[in-house]
């Protein structure tokens, strides 16, 4: 059971790999949506909207990572009830920029913390995730279990105009919708020095759908003409084979986010072999573990200067992506999958 | 595989910069006004707060302009002046406003009752607990 159902969400992807598993090893799984703004294929999606259907010796697997009446409505039900926990973005990223972001925001934690005592089981997707839980007085059993990644996705043909326009140039990319959390100024200022100091030539794409952000989307587009325009590029939403055309054809990934319950992007790019540079933040460093290039802080001039360290220096180049290589491993599919079930099994 | 050691990395890259004499030189994103939030989710329910805030609302609810009566001078003429085209564009907005006001400090109003039902029924189900406990010490012997 999930709030939202969306193409190339991180949260809806997770929900519909659990769901796939669960069907295939035998259990009478149902996909229940409060907003889905797709149907995935060979799938059938139940509304949220009826909830009686729903039976005491029932397991209900809740995605939650927002604010929503379901939140509640999961937490009233009588049956066996599991909490995957995705994290909620705290309001204070949203202040001065979104207030209705701001209350779903709180909404959620209000969700959050009004479940604390009324689940079976939590699995979340990092120990960052985890601590939020404990000191929301979660009392249930909380275990870590990473994103269920559907890796044979990534293995469709990237788009080949997008590839070929990434021929030639320096290319620094970092995909992930356009907020405040995912600090993509932080982005852009890194990339400034970088272009200023180190190569003139090279092109920043951020990759990610700014639809609900706009009004810092206007701010940052401002604060781009600010810098002098700098060769940033916005995507917005593009379909999957342009996003892996972005992954495959780009020379570094950048993130400087502050907060993030996992980082999707981070698994992403270590899948396509490029080399990441990522502030130490939230659930990053976990997600990187000993791979990549972890920075301390957001000092765009010391980000600026390793990634031209990284891109020039083709031994170091092949250490990070090996480093990432190694990292990956801890994603693989079948190994997630093993950890989820055997939770799901022992744990309720 | 070969171990990176991204401090080392890092530090050589500090005296680079150094070196180079590489300083920021960009504006800040963030604006200077921009502020922390002026609320927080509370760790525990407090009634004094409740009780302050519905009094502080019930307090602010009319943000509609109060018309100028007294005037003298010139500068008092131009007060009422602008205080009259003020009223004339914003009215509209800050009755609407107001209704909002009145409907949120209703429902803390409401809220406030609640809790005190609350507080009423702790005290009986307090009150009850010490009797079953009494009971069934009595019990016992």
């Amino acid at each position: 059971m999930l709030a939202e159902l969306s193409r190339g969400d991180a949260v809806s992807n997770d929900a519909l790999a659990i769901h796939r598993l669960l069907k295939r090893e035998g259990y009478d799984a149902i996909l229940c949506v409060e907003r889905a703004n797709y149907v995935p294929q060979n799938e059938k999606i139940i509304s949220t909207l009826d909830l009686s259907f729903i039976a005491s010796d029932d397991i209900v697997l809740y995605h939650l990572s927002t604010g929503t009446t379901l939140n509640y409505r999961f937490g009233r039900l009588k049956c066996r009830k599991i909490v995957r926990y995705h994290n909620i973005t705290p309001p204070q990223f949203f202040q001065n920029l979104m207030t209705l972001k701001v209350a779903s925001s709180m909404d959620g934690y209000y969700g959050a913390k009004y479940l604390a005592d009324k689940v079976d089981l939590c699995i979340c997707d990092s120990d960052f995730n985890r601590q939020d839980l404990i000191r929301m007085n979660y009392r249930c059993p909380i275990y870590v279990a990473p994103i269920l990644m559907a890796f044979e996705d990534y293995r469709t043909r990237p788009d080949h105009n997008i590839l070929q326009m990434l021929e030639n140039h320096v290319d620094i990319i970092f995909t992930g919708r356009i907020a405040p959390n995912k600090r993509q100024e932080d982005v852009v200022r890194a990339f400034y020095y970088y272009q200023k100091y180190y190569n003139p030539d090279a092109r920043l794409h951020l990759v990610g759908n700014p639809s609900g952000m706009e009004p810092y989307y206007e701010k940052l587009q401002g604060y781009i003409k600010r810098l002098g325009g700098c060769n940033v590029h916005f995507t917005g939403h593009i379909p999957f084979a342009e996003m892996l055309a972005y992954y495959k054809g780009a020379d570094l990934f950048l993130c400087m986010s502050d907060h993030e319950g996992f980082c999707v992007p981070l698994v992403e790019a270590m899948y396509f072999s490029l080399p990441i540079v990522a502030k130490d933040a939230a659930a990053v460093g976990e997600t990187l573990g000993d791979s990549g290039i972890l920075l301390k802080d957001s000092n765009p001039i010391e980000a600026a200067a390793i990634m031209n360290r990284i891109i020039r220096d083709e031994q170091l180049r092949n250490s990070v992506i090996e480093s990432e290589k190694t990292r990956l491993l801890d994603f693989e599919t079948q190994k997630v999958e093993k950890q989820i079930l055997t939770i799901i099994r022992e744990g309720i | 595989m070969q171990q990176i050691d991204v401090e080392q990395i890092m530090n050589e890259i500090r005296k680079e910069i150094k070196e180079k004499g590489i300083e920021e030189q960009i504006p800040p994103f963030r604006d200077p006004y921009e502020t922390e939030l002026p609320f927080a989710i509370p760790s525990e329910f407090s009634m004094d707060e409740l009780h302050n805030e519905t009094v502080n609302a019930m307090a602010l609810y009319d943000t509609a302009i109060q018309p100028i009566h007294q005037v003298s001078g010139i500068k008092g003429m131009i007060k009422k002046l602008l205080n009259k085209a003020a009223y004339f564009s914003m009215n509209t907005h800050m009755v609407s406003q107001n209704t909002f006001n009145i409907a949120v400090v209703n429902a803390l109003l409401q809220v406030n009752a609640l809790a005190e039902d609350n507080r009423k029924m702790q005290e009986e189900i307090d009150e009850l607990k010490k009797e079953l406990d009494q009971f069934k010490t009595h019990n016992h012997k």
